[in-house]
């Protein structure tokens, strides 16, 4: 299907999720970090 | 435009073998709560939509979920497991009491198709649910026909009809429908929630978040709603 709006983001970018089969869970940052993307 | 009044859609892709799908469902639930407790006029109205996250997956995968990620995936086995307890952890929290021990991977994609039988029948929202926890607590396993007969008949489907239509696989292309919309939407992950059409939340936010994100999207509503044009 084409000519669909894009979605504009809402929430939190980095809440879990699965992709491609593999659910890790984001590993907390030492202080002073980002968090690391999964 | 869109009525005020009419409920906020979300559509929901996810898959019934995706961990956060679950996870993400009841923070959602709890989220659609306090966003209706808020005031009036804030109802929510969900359709759920099919994603297969591993569709290469054998309906019969002898071995265990770390098994599974270590062949099917690559991850050391160690690592798997280090993961499957934390996000056992994070269900936990919410409720959700995950048996990966007892756990039947298997292809998701004769669920799905059951999950769309429901839907034509009025019970999509519950087989969701009845599925999932089949799943993760219950170690049933939902890429067999008698056992998704049996799990569509405990929410009140006929499970000779099911039966029938999963043997014919009559809904596969309402599943391939909703993957194809995944994609043109670039949905690549789940659970993944698109609002009113316009708006995109990806992952198992917390219950305060979907509560902000559905408070956000009713006043952009109303904003519209009250625009003079020029």
């Amino acid at each position: 299907m084409s000519g669909l709006t894009p979605l504009q983001p809402l929430g939190d970018p980095n809440a879990e999720q699965c992709i491609d089969g593999v659910c890790e869970v984001p590993t907390p940052a030492p202080a002073g970090e980002a968090t690391p993307a999964r | 435009m869109t009525s005020q009044n009419a409920p906020i859609k979300v559509d929901i892709w996810s898959d019934i073998a995706c961990p956060w799908c679950y996870i993400g469902k009841r923070k959602f639930e709890a989220g659609s709560g306090l966003f209706a407790g808020a005031g009036e006029d804030r109802d929510v109205e969900v359709e759920y939509h099919s994603f297969e996250l591993s569709p290469d997956t054998p309906v019969d995968f002898e071995g265990g979920e770390a098994d599974f990620l270590a062949r099917h995936k690559g991850i050391p086995a160690e690592q798997a497991q280090q993961m499957l307890d934390r996000v056992t952890s994070i269900a936990a929290s919410v409720g959700l009491h995950y048996d990966y021990d007892n756990l039947k991977h298997t292809n998701t994609v004769l669920a799905h198709e059951a999950a769309h039988f429901a839907k034509e029948h009025g019970k999509q929202l519950e087989f969701t649910e009845r599925l999932m926890k089949a799943y993760f607590v219950e170690g049933r396993h939902v890429g067999r026909v008698d056992e998704l007969a049996s799990l569509g008949a405990e929410v009140g489907l006929d499970p000779e009809e099911l039966t029938r239509a999963l043997e014919a696989h009559t809904y596969v292309n309402d599943v391939r429908e909703d993957e194809q919309l995944a994609a043109s939407y670039g949905i690549q992950g789940v659970p993944f929630f698109v609002i009113d059409g316009k708006y995109g939340v990806s992952g198992a936010q917390d219950a305060d978040t979907f509560a902000q994100v559905l408070e956000q999207v009713w006043h952009l509503r109303n904003e519209e709603n009250t625009e003079v044009p020029a």
